[in-house]
């Protein structure tokens, strides 16, 4: 196929000169990406963890209903402080 | 071997296919620069089954190939944008042709046939770009492709039948 041929007429071409200087800076932007994705990443576990933290706390603290908690701890809830 | 050995050894290379594929310099810059961050990425995971040449091409190869298909996304994206909104052909960032590898007389020509080799499949266009244009013997072209010599040759059967039709029906 003869127009084929035509791609011999291709000359190969040098890139420029400043590309490696390019490609670093890119791949230092790449990682420092990566970083601050990371702590993203970190910063959403932990909040996602007190979330769940205070959830369960909540629960519990349902599951003990007042008076139930002031029996069990002994706690007097008159406003006398002292015997007479 | 260190990164900037393989980039000073493999840059040409990349950047030629990049501009084949893509044929406009400064995309192919882009893209060639991108191939050498995920180049620098994947080194450690390099096993060496192939050589490093095969690799890398491999790499560039898929890069381009992806810069292409959002190309094509964004032509589809673009016509029913046009279509809905009435927005103009212009805002459309498709490039234009620019190969500094092609001199001026035979631009006209090499432009029409590299339109013709855009719309044929993408893996008759790569057999075809790694075959007569990086000049690569037919079973580096398999290596590269990870199909058989006998793929490859059907391949590129394919890829000349379809594109003579293109080119005698003046389709582009």
């Amino acid at each position: 196929m003869e127009d084929l041929e035509l791609f011999k007429k291709i000359k190969r071409v040098e890139p420029d000169p400043y590309l490696f200087t390019r490609v670093k800076a890119k791949i230092r932007f790449a990682a420092e990406e990566r970083i601050s994705w990371g702590w993203s990443l970190a910063g959403s576990l932990a909040f996602g963890a007190l979330v769940v933290f205070n959830v369960l706390t909540m629960q519990t603290q349902r599951a003990y209903p007042e008076a139930t908690l002031l029996q069990q701890m002994n706690l007097d809830t008159s406003n006398q402080l002292y015997d007479e | 071997m260190d990164f900037e050995t393989i980039f000073y050894q493999y840059q040409q290379l990349v950047f030629n296919l990049c501009l084949n594929y893509l044929q406009n310099k400064h995309d192919a810059e882009e893209a060639t620069q991108d191939v050498f961050v995920k180049i620098h990425a994947h080194m450690t995971r390099f096993e060496g089954k192939s050589s490093l040449k095969t690799w890398i091409y491999r790499i560039a190869v898929n890069h381009c190939l992806d810069i292409l298909r959002s190309r094509t996304r964004q032509k589809r994206l673009g016509f029913f944008t046009r279509l809905f909104m009435g927005e103009d052909e212009k805002s459309l960032d498709i490039p234009h042709f620019d190969h500094p590898g092609v001199v001026l007389e035979d631009r006209e020509a090499l432009e029409n046939l590299f339109q013709k080799i855009n719309t044929l499949p993408e893996n008759q266009r790569t057999a075809l770009l790694l075959k007569y244009i990086e000049d690569l013997p037919q079973r580096e072209v398999a290596d590269i492709m990870q199909l058989s010599e006998k793929a490859v040759e059907s391949l590129l059967q394919r890829a000349k039948q379809n594109l003579e039709k293109k080119l005698g029906s003046g389709e582009g």
